[in-house]
């Protein structure tokens, strides 16, 4: 008798839970289901789809269907077509570890693009080492996802690139002999830091930080002891651009007339660069610039703006994450859908591969061989920095 | 000197913006006795309210904030009227309470994210410019104006609790539910009294909030953690306690993190919890009882 109140309320969840999932696992553009046959080819895409991240996760997924529907279009893998399975790793270790186990034990895929953030690869790299997955990722640069396993390759290039170029421009142009920072506590954040941190201190120079968690919203305090350390700069490495704006906004309020860094998670933020104009003024990044005006590039954009009706954002890691979906096309049609065979591939046969963000050769490492450049952010606008 | 005067203001911000939390979700904890999780999301839910109305209606704003006043706590009453009442009546345990608010929680804020998307979102009501200056201390009008809201609700509340005859009703009922029932209480006006005060007290948190630090469905969660924290710091089954508790929250966690790295900043408030919930768990303001 008073157990009925406690199923009727698991019933409840139950069903909320399982309304929820049927809601959002509905593919983004209503594809019609038709074009999904029973010879399909499984892909797992994992990237954050929902909290702040998602900025660049929405477009992130646009951009992979978007990617596959023009393959399938064209008739798919040797006849096969291809079909995604987008779970949200939320930006977070945790969630994207949940995500990848469903994915594979559940979807039983062979392939997954992801994670996009640094986060969910350094969480799902040993899940799909030990199920011998391939992992392939278009946003991933934390400096420690560098050789961590045969089965992840990525074709974004690590942190340690922008943290070097921005420590030589501070160094060597800016004159600048010590740097503040206010970090976000996530993989990505951390990485620029270090690889920043690490050449800064190789040149001569000093640099102290501050930390918040994922999820804060007072940086009062942080910022009046920063202030009071009177630095030459104030690098500012988040993961998110929301959580940039709020910070840039209490500097603002805190009276505090400081040079800024900004990682490139908030230079690529075009629509936020144009809105907060005026607290990025002069604002330096390093950004890994696509090639805007290769063929891909174009086709990509113009799909983009006709198929979703809105420019294309984040142009660096959309084209990164378009050419890696066709990177795995051409994977799958040279050695099928085998993880193994997948990761073998890409460690040995990405070389100078034409793609939307430039040309692409993947090392032994299994990193994007290519960097960043410096850019300074002008009237709500990233230009390169001369 | 300015700068302790800073640190003390920035522990003032955070401590008000916990106890605007913190005081709602204290008093339909003190009249129903059980962890009412959504709150947090109730608060998102009336940030959000407000964007409706303000930002994309185009009503007036502090019209807005009327409607969105009126909203929520209508949907609090319902919440309580149509989910926590009927459990309760079957003789629900809290622990499932607890488990239905944290579903409750979940399909708020995912019902937010399915109607206003995930991208933060902001008013652009108040314009941002350098603090007003008292001694060499930085503070902005919109802060002062939330730490004097948060203040007169204390008094308000410490007044209403203590004097009026809703508010002796309520804490009748918080302080034994049985003796109040006997005694010709009617519980259920109380809980749904609580759950509209409450709510209304959501929304205002809401738009002060995210007037203060923008608009994204999942904010809910964040601030819930911190206003319990205060709560249960000042006292739970008091209301004046829990915003007095959040104050204190705000001001130890943000002068904490001057002297160590601010990366500890959620350790340090919860530290505190523990050591409140270990050697007083009854909180700052904690309520007697005549038999323990």
């Amino acid at each position: 008798m008073t157990n009925k109140p406690l199923i009727f309320a698991l019933i409840i969840i139950v069903v909320v839970i399982v309304i929820f999932a049927i809601a959002s696992s509905k593919p983004a553009n209503n594809v019609p289901v038709e074009n999904v046959q029973s010879t399909k080819i499984k892909i797992g895409v994992i990237g954050p789809y929902s909290g702040d991240a998602a900025v660049y996760g929405e477009p992130y997924r646009e951009v992979v269907q978007m990617a596959i529907d023009e393959i399938n279009s064209k008739g798919g893998i040797n006849g096969s077509k291809i079909e995604a399975i987008f779970e949200d790793g939320k930006c977070s270790g945790q969630d994207s570890a949940s995500a990848a186990q469903k994915l594979i034990n559940i979807d039983k895929v062979q392939v997954i693009i992801g994670g996009f953030c640094s986060s969910e690869s350094l969480a799902i790299v040993p899940i799909a080492e030990q199920n011998k997955v391939f992992l392939l990722s278009a946003g991933s640069s934390s400096p420690d996802l560098t050789g961590i396993s045969k089965y992840f390759a990525r074709n974004y290039p690590s942190d340690s690139a922008q943290g070097i170029v921005l420590a030589d421009v501070s160094y060597n142009d800016k004159g600048w002999r010590k740097i503040a920072f206010i970090v976000e506590q996530l993989d990505y954040p951390l990485g620029i830091y270090r690889a920043y941190t690490k050449e800064f201190e190789r040149l001569g120079g000093k640099t102290l930080k501050e930390e918040f968690a994922k999820g804060e919203t007072n940086f009062r305090t942080i910022i009046s002891k920063l202030k009071a350390e009177s630095p030459d700069a104030l690098f500012i490495s988040v993961q998110t651009p929301a959580a940039a704006e709020r910070i840039v906004k209490q500097i603002k309020e805190a009276d505090w007339n400081i040079s800024l860094m900004v990682s490139d998670s908030v230079s690529g933020d075009a629509e936020g660069l144009k809105r907060l104009a005026k607290f990025y003024e002069g604002a330096l990044a390093a950004e890994f610039v696509a090639d805007e005006q290769s063929e891909a590039f174009k086709r990509l954009s113009e799909n983009y703006k006709s198929r979703y009706n809105k420019d294309l954002p984040y142009k660096s890691y959309m084209a990164t994450t378009y050419d890696a979906v066709y990177l795995l096309k051409d994977a799958l049609e040279q050695v099928g859908y085998n993880g193994e065979k997948i990761a073998e591939w890409f460690r040995t046969s990405v070389k100078d591969w034409k793609g939307a963000s430039g040309s692409i050769t993947i090392g032994e490492n299994g990193d994007l061989v290519a960097g960043h450049k410096v850019k300074i952010i002008r009237n709500g606008k990233s230009e390169l920095y001369q | 000197m300015a700068i302790l005067l800073q640190i003390l203001f920035n522990g003032l911000i955070a401590g008000s913006i916990y106890a605007l939390v913190a005081v709602g979700f204290s008093l339909i904890y003190s009249t129903g006795r059980f962890m009412h999780f959504a709150h947090g999301a109730v608060v998102a839910l009336g940030a959000y309210l407000q964007y409706w109305f303000f930002n994309l209606i185009g009503i007036n704003f502090y019209l807005s904030f009327i409607l969105t006043l009126f909203s929520v706590s209508l949907i609090g009453y319902l919440m309580h009227r149509f989910v926590y009442k009927p459990l309760k009546d079957r003789g629900s345990s809290s622990a499932v309470l607890l488990i239905v608010s944290v579903g409750l929680m979940i399909v708020i804020e995912n019902f937010i994210l399915l109607i206003f998307g995930a991208n933060v979102k902001s008013y652009s009501f108040l314009e941002i410019r350098k603090g007003i200056e008292i001694a060499g201390a930085l503070i902005t009008p919109l802060q002062i104006f939330i730490i004097a809201i948060s203040v007169a609700l204390f008094l308000l509340l410490y007044f209403f609790m203590k004097k009026s005859k809703l508010g002796r009703i309520i804490r009748a009922v918080s302080d034994n539910p049985e003796l109040a029932r006997i005694s010709g209480i009617n519980a259920h006006f109380v809980h749904s009294a609580s759950f509209i005060i409450g709510s209304a007290m959501a929304s205002l948190a809401g738009v002060l909030i995210a007037l203060e630090q923008n608009l994204e469905p999942t904010m809910g969660l964040n601030l819930i953690v911190k206003g319990f924290t205060g709560a249960v710091i000042g006292g739970i089954m008091s209301i004046p306690g829990s915003i007095a508790g959040s104050f204190f929250l705000g001001i130890v966690e943000n002068a904490g993190i001057w002297y160590l790295p601010s990366g500890y900043k959620d350790a340090i408030a919860f530290v505190i919890l523990f050591l409140f919930l270990i050697f007083k768990p009854k909180g700052i303001f904690g309520v007697k009882k005549r038999d323990e």
